[in-house]
C-alpha cells in the first residue's frame, strides 16, 4: 500500500518534471524539471530495495550535475526565455507522427509475450546493497570500472583544451 | 602499489581474472599519458617531451600488441578480467593497426601540435587515448565493455575535431559530431540494453552461446537489439544513411586531425561491428545479413554520387569514406567467413587515409578546415613528391590494380560473391567504375592543369616519413598482397 | 497488556512520526539557543555583552526576534520569479530537517520489550545520505539567488555553487577514510565488509585508543576530521567562507530581497545546518554518544544524550571561534584552499591510511 502509494506521487513527480524540462520556456525551470526527475526516479530505487544507487543518483545528478547545469545557466545569462518559431516547417508535424507510430509500436509490442534470455523467480528481492555493488564492481566489472579513469582524464584533458583557447594563442609556436 | 603484499594481490588477481598483457597497450598508453602531464605540468618540456612520450608510448604499445599477437592468436585466444576482454588475434591484429595509424596520424598533425601552444599537450594526449580506446573497441568481448570503448574512443574524437577554436567551422564541426555521436551512442546503448533483455547476458560469448542454443520463437526484442546495435555502429563508420555528419566533421576539422578520425573510426567501428555480428550474432545471420547488404548497397551509391559533385577535396574524401564503408560491410555479409578480408580492406584504407589527410594537412596548413580543390591544381610543378603520393593514394581508393586498393576491392568482393550477394557485387562494381571519376580528377587536377598559386610547398619531416610509408605499404600491398593475406586469415575473434 | 509506550515505539508508523516530531522540535529549540549562544559567544570575544535582557542571560532574545519576523511584513520585490521565490525557503528547510534524521543522539532506550533507538532512521546507507542531501541543500540558495531578479543575489547564488560543490567534493573523501576504517574495526583488523551506518560507526568507536585515550576515530583520522570540519563550515556559508553573503560585497547575497518570515526560515536553516556538520562530525570522529556513565541509575538514558549535546556544542564553541577570529577567504584563495589543498591532501591521505590498514590485514609486503 505505502509502496502503491510512493510509487503514484512519484511517477507523477517524475513525468510532471519530464514534461517540464522540455516544455519550460525559461531553462532554469527546465533545469529544476529535470532535477525533480532524477530525484523521484531515486525513489524509486529506493522502493526496490537498490539504496545505494539511489544515495549515489541523488548525489551525483540531482546533486552536483544539476547544480552546474544551474551554474553555467546563470553564467550564461539567465533571462532569456526561448523563442519557439520552427524554421522548419514540417519538423513538429513530423514529431507528432513519429509519436504516434512510436506509440502504436509500444502497444503492438506490449500485447506480445516476448522471449527472454533472463531467468529471475519473480518476487525474489534484488539486494542494492553497497556490499552487493561493490562485489559486482570490483570483481565481474573490474575492467570496465577501471576504464571509466580513462574518461575522466578525457574529460579533464578536453576540457582544458577546449576552455584555455586563446585568440591570440594560435599561431604562435 | 604493487609491492603491497603481493601474495594477496596474486590471490585477488587470480579470482578476478586479471591479466596484465591483454590490456597492456592500454597500460601503457595510459601511463605515458599519466607521465606526459605530470611531467608538462610541472616542468613544462614543450612539445619535444610530447613528442617522446607519445613515441614511447606508441612503441610500447605496438610492442605489447605484437607479443599478443605472437602468444594469443588462433588456438590461444582466452577472455581476462572475467569474460571482458578477449586476447586473440583479432585484438591483436587491430592493436598492430591502430597504434602505428594513430602515430602516423600524430605525425602529420605535429605542425598543428606545435601551433596550439601549451594546449598541444592535451591535443596528444587525447590520440594517444583515443587509440587506446579504439583497441579496447576491437577487444572488448562484453557489450558493456564495448560501450565503455566506445565512448572513450568517442569523447576525445568530439574534442580532437574542436581543437583549434579560432575558426567557427571546428566548432561546428566538433559540436555537430559531439550532438550526432551522442545520440548514436545512446541508440546503441539503447541496443545493448534490449540485447541484454532477450539473451540475459552482455557478454559477446555468452550471447553467441546462448543464440546457438535455444530457438527463439518471437525474436521481437532481439531483432530490434540488433537493429540498434548496428545503427549505432553504423554512425560510427560513417555508413549511409548514417553518415550525414561526416562531410561537416571532415571538412571543419584540423587537416592534422581528420585522418586519424577516419582512420581510426574505421578500424575501431568495423573491429567491434565485426565482433559483435560474426561472433555474438552469428545464429542470426540471416537476420542481419541483408541488412548490411542494403547498408552497403545505400553506403556505396551515396558515398560515389555525392563525392562526384564535391568542390573540397576533404569533402570529397569524407564522401568517399561513405563508400568506402559500404564496401568493407560488403565483406560482412559474408558472416566470420568475411572478417579476414574486411581487415584487409580496413588496414589498407586506413593507410592511406591517413597519408591523403596528411596531404591536405601540408597542402592547405595543418589548422585549416576546408582544402578546396582548386589549391590542388599543379600540385606537381609546386611540389612534386605531394602530387605523387596523393595521385597514388587517390588511384589506390579508386581500386587500379598493383595499388592495395584494388586487392581489398576484390578481396571484399570474393567474400560477398561466397556469401551469394551478387547484386551487391554488381552494384558496387558499377559504383566503383564511377568512383574512379573523382579520384581521378584529382590527379588530372594535379597534372594537368597549370598551378595557380607559385613557389613549393615545404613538407614536414614527419608528413614526409608518413607519405613514404604509406606510399610502400600501399604499393607493396597491392603488389604481393599474400603475405598480409595469410597472417589476417589468423586475425580472427578467437 | 502492552503499555500504550510500547505499542506508539513498536509500530513503524507511529514511532516513525513521533521520531521526525521530536527531530523536529528538538532542531528547533536548537535553532534558537544556537542563536542566543552565538552572540553571545562572539560578545565576549569583542568584549561586549549581547543580548541580555529578554530572560535569563538573554536566551529569550530570540524568540523575540523570531516573533518579531514572524509578524513583519514580507516585501516582495516586482522582479522576482514568483514561485522559485516562494519556494527557495522552504528548500532550504528541508534538507536541513533530513539530515538530522540518520544522526544517533542517544544509546537505544529499553521500554519494556521494545528498544528504541533514539535515531530518526538507521540507514545502511547513511553517509551517503547525509552527502546526498547536503548536496541538495544548495539549490535553495542558487535558487533564491536567481529567483530575487537582481544582481547582488544572482552573484551570491553563482558563488554558492562554485563553492558547495567544490567543498562537497572535499567533504566526500575526507569521509572515505571513516568506512575504511570502520570497515577494519568492524573485521577486528582482519578483511571484511565496511559499513555506512552511523550506529554500526558510533558502536565500533568503543574501546580503547592507546590505553586511557577512547577509540574515537579522530585519533586514527585526524586529517580527516580537520578537512571534515574545513569543508562543513565551508558547506554551511560560515565565515570564513561566508562569500555568499559577504555584506560587504554583495550586500546580503542571495538573502538580499528576503524579508520577514522568509529571511527567517533562511537564517534558521543556516543554524540547523551548523548544529548538523557539528553533530555529524561528533558521531563520525568523536565517538557520538559514548562517554562514561551510560550504566547509572534512573538517569543513565540520559547520560548519553547528555555527552552528546556536550560534544557538539564543543564543536559549536569551536564554530564561533573561528567566525569570531578569522577574516573571510577572498574568493580565489577559496577555490584555491578547496581545490589546490583540501582535495589533494586528503586524497593523500586516503591512499596513505588504505595502505597502512591494507598492511595491517594482509600483512607486511615481503612476507
Amino acid at each position: 500500500m505505502v509502496e502503491l502509494v510512493l510509487f503514484v506521487v512519484f511517477a507523477a513527480a517524475a513525468l510532471f518534471g519530464a514534461v517540464t524540462m522540455v516544455w519550460a520556456r525559461n531553462p532554469v525551470y527546465s533545469a529544476m524539471g529535470l532535477m525533480l526527475s532524477m530525484f523521484s526516479v531515486a525513489v524509486f530505487y529506493v522502493s526496490n530495495g537498490a539504496h545505494f544507487i539511489a544515495a549515489v543518483q541523488v548525489i551525483i545528478y540531482a546533486g552536483a550535475v544539476m547544480t552546474l547545469f544551474l551554474f553555467v545557466i546563470m553564467l550564461i545569462g539567465v533571462d532569456k526565455a526561448e523563442t519557439r518559431t520552427e524554421n522548419l516547417p514540417l519538423q513538429r508535424p513530423a514529431a507528432l507522427g513519429l509519436i504516434a507510430l512510436f506509440g502504436a509500436g509500444v502497444v503492438v509490442a506490449g500485447r506480445s509475450a516476448w522471449v527472454t534470455g533472463r531467468t529471475v523467480s519473480p518476487g525474489s528481492p534484488i539486494d542494492g546493497s553497497i556490499e552487493e555493488v561493490g562485489g559486482e564492481l570490483f570483481n565481474n566489472w573490474l575492467l570496465p570500472f577501471e576504464i571509466t579513469a580513462l574518461l575522466l582524464i578525457i574529460a579533464a584533458a578536453g576540457a582544458i583544451a577546449l576552455a584555455f583557447f586563446r585568440d591570440d594563442e594560435e599561431g604562435d609556436a | 602499489m604493487v609491492f603491497l603484499s603481493l601474495s594477496f594481490w596474486r590471490e585477488a588477481g587470480g579470482a578476478m581474472n586479471v591479466n596484465y598483457l591483454s590490456v597492456a597497450p592500454e597500460l601503457i598508453l595510459t601511463v605515458a599519458v599519466v607521465l606526459l602531464l605530470m611531467i608538462d605540468v610541472q616542468w613544462k618540456p614543450g612539445y619535444r617531451w610530447w613528442g617522446i612520450a607519445a613515441a614511447l608510448g606508441f612503441a610500447g604499445a605496438i610492442a605489447a600488441s605484437v607479443m599478443q599477437w605472437v602468444g594469443h592468436r588462433g588456438e590461444d585466444a582466452a577472455e581476462y578480467f572475467r569474460g571482458m576482454i578477449a586476447t586473440d588475434g583479432f585484438s591483436a591484429f587491430a592493436g598492430i593497426l591502430i597504434f602505428p595509424i594513430a602515430a602516423m596520424a600524430l605525425m602529420t598533425a605535429w605542425p598543428l601540435v606545435r601551433s596550439l601552444g601549451r594546449r598541444g599537450a592535451e591535443f596528444v594526449v587525447l590520440v594517444m587515448i583515443a587509440a587506446a580506446g579504439a583497441h579496447l573497441m576491437a577487444a572488448a568481448s562484453n557489450l558493456v565493455m564495448l560501450f565503455i570503448a566506445l565512448e572513450v574512443f568517442s569523447i576525445s574524437l568530439y574534442v580532437l575535431a574542436g581543437f583549434t577554436r579560432a575558426r567557427a567551422d571546428a566548432d561546428e564541426a566538433a559540436l555537430k559530431y559531439f550532438l550526432l555521436g551522442a545520440l548514436a551512442s545512446a541508440i546503441f546503448l539503447y541496443g545493448i540494453a534490449l540485447v541484454f533483455a532477450a539473451t540475459g547476458t552482455t557478454s559477446i560469448t555468452g550471447i553467441a552461446t546462448f543464440l546457438g542454443n535455444e530457438l527463439l520463437f518471437r525474436p521481437g526484442i532481439l531483432l530490434a537489439g540488433i537493429a540498434l546495435l548496428v545503427v549505432g555502429l553504423g554512425f560510427k563508420v560513417s555508413a549511409a544513411p548514417f553518415h550525414v555528419w561526416a562531410p561537416d566533421v571532415y571538412q571543419g576539422a584540423p587537416g592534422g586531425v581528420t585522418g586519424f578520425l577516419a582512420a581510426s573510426a574505421k578500424i575501431a567501428g568495423f573491429a567491434a561491428a565485426a565482433r559483435v555480428l560474426t561472433v555474438a550474432l552469428d545464429a542470426r545471420i540471416e537476420d542481419w545479413a541483408p541488412a548490411i547488404g542494403v547498408i552497403a548497397a545505400v553506403s556505396i551509391v551515396v558515398g560515389t554520387l555525392l563525392a562526384i559533385a564535391q568542390t573540397d577535396l576533404k569533402r570529397m574524401l569524407a564522401y568517399s569514406s561513405v563508400a568506402h564503408a559500404g564496401f568493407i560491410l560488403t565483406a560482412l555479409v559474408g558472416g566470420a567467413a568475411g572478417v579476414a578480408d574486411m581487415w584487409f580492406y580496413v588496414a589498407t584504407y586506413a593507410v592511406q587515409v591517413v597519408a591523403a589527410f596528411g596531404v591536405a594537412a601540408v597542402v592547405s596548413g595543418p589548422q585549416q578546415g576546408p582544402a578546396p580543390l582548386a589549391d590542388y591544381a599543379g600540385l606537381s610543378t609546386r611540389s612534386p613528391g605531394l602530387a605523387l603520393a596523393l595521385g597514388l593514394m587517390m588511384l589506390a581508393m579508386g581500386g587500379i590494380p598493383l595499388t592495395a586498393g584494388f586487392v581489398g576491392k576484390a578481396a571484399v568482393f570474393s567474400a560477398a560473391l561466397d556469401a551469394d550477394y551478387l547484386w551487391l557485387v554488381v552494384l558496387a562494381l558499377v559504383a566503383a567504375v564511377a568512383g574512379l571519376f573523382f579520384y581521378l580528377r584529382v590527379v588530372v587536377l594535379m597534372y594537368m592543369q597549370p598551378a595557380e598559386g607559385s613557389g613549393s610547398v615545404p613538407v614536414p619531416l614527419g608528413a614526409r616519413i608518413v607519405l613514404v610509408v604509406a606510399a610502400v605499404v600501399t604499393v607493396l600491398a597491392g603488389v604481393v598482397p599474400w603475405p598480409l593475406l595469410r597472417w589476417l586469415g589468423e586475425a580472427l575473434p578467437g | 497488556m502492552t503499555s500504550l509506550l510500547e505499542t506508539l515505539f513498536t509500530t513503524p508508523l507511529w514511532s516513525g512520526l513521533i521520531k521526525a516530531i521530536a527531530v523536529f522540535s528538538l532542531l528547533m529549540l536548537t535553532a534558537l539557543v544556537l542563536v542566543w549562544f552565538e552572540r553571545r559567544v562572539v560578545a565576549f570575544m569583542q568584549n561586549r555583552i549581547g543580548p541580555n535582557r529578554a530572560g535569563p542571560f538573554g536566551i529569550l532574545q530570540t524568540l523575540a526576534d523570531g516573533l518579531k519576523l514572524m509578524f513583519k511584513e514580507g516585501i516582495r520585490p516586482r522582479k522576482v520569479e514568483v514561485g522559485m521565490y516562494l519556494a527557495a525557503p522552504i528548500a532550504a528547510m528541508i534538507p536541513a530537517f533530513l539530515i538530522f534524521m540518520v544522526v544517533p543522539i542517544g544509546a537505544p532506550i529499553h521500554i519494556g520489550d521494545a528498544t528504541v533507538t533514539l535515531q530518526g532512521a538507521d540507514l545502511n546507507v547513511g553517509l551517503l545520505v547525509v552527502l546526498a542531501k547536503s548536496s541538495l541543500a544548495v539549490y535553495s540558495i542558487v535558487l533564491a539567488g536567481w529567483a530575487s531578479g537582481s544582481k547582488y543575489p544572482l552573484l551570491g547564488g553563482v558563488r554558492a555553487t562554485a563553492q558547495m560543490i567544490s567543498y562537497e567534493a572535499a567533504m566526500g573523501l575526507a569521509l572515505v577514510p571513516v568506512v575504511v576504517l570502520a570497515s577494519a574495526q568492524l573485521a577486528g583488523g582482519d578483511v571484511g565488509l565496511g559499513t555506512m551506518s552511523f550506529a554500526t560507526i558510533v558502536e565500533l568507536q568503543q574501546g580503547s585508543f592507546r590505553g586511557p585515550i577512547p577509540g574515537w576515530f579522530v585519533f586514527w583520522l585526524l586529517p580527516s576530521f580537520v578537512i571534515f570540519f574545513t569543508a562543513a563550515v565551508a558547506e554551511t556559508n560560515r565565515a570564513p567562507f561566508d562569500l555568499v553573503e559577504a555584506e560587504s560585497e554583495i550586500v546580503g547575497g542571495y538573502h538580499t530581497e528576503y524579508s520577514g518570515f522568509r529571511f527567517a526560515m533562511f537564517f534558521l536553516a543556516e543554524y540547523i545546518n551548523m548544529f548538523n556538520v557539528c553533530a555529524i562530525a561528533v558521531t563520525l570522529f568523536l565517538g557520538g554518544w559514548l562517554g562514561p556513565g551510560a550504566d547509572l541509575p534512573y538517569v543513565g538514558w540520559a547520560v548519553p544524550i547528555f555527552w552528546f549535546l556536550v560534544k557538539t556544542y564543543a564543536l559549536l564553541f569551536l564554530l564561533v571561534w573561528i567566525r569570531a577570529t578569522l577574516p573571510r577567504f577572498r574568493y580565489d584563495q577559496l577555490m584555491s584552499l578547496g581545490w589546490k589543498r583540501l582535495i589533494p591532501i586528503s586524497l593523500v591521505w586516503l591512499v596513505l591510511f588504505a595502505l597502512v590498514r591494507a598492511w595491517q590485514s594482509f600483512g607486511a609486503p615481503w612476507s
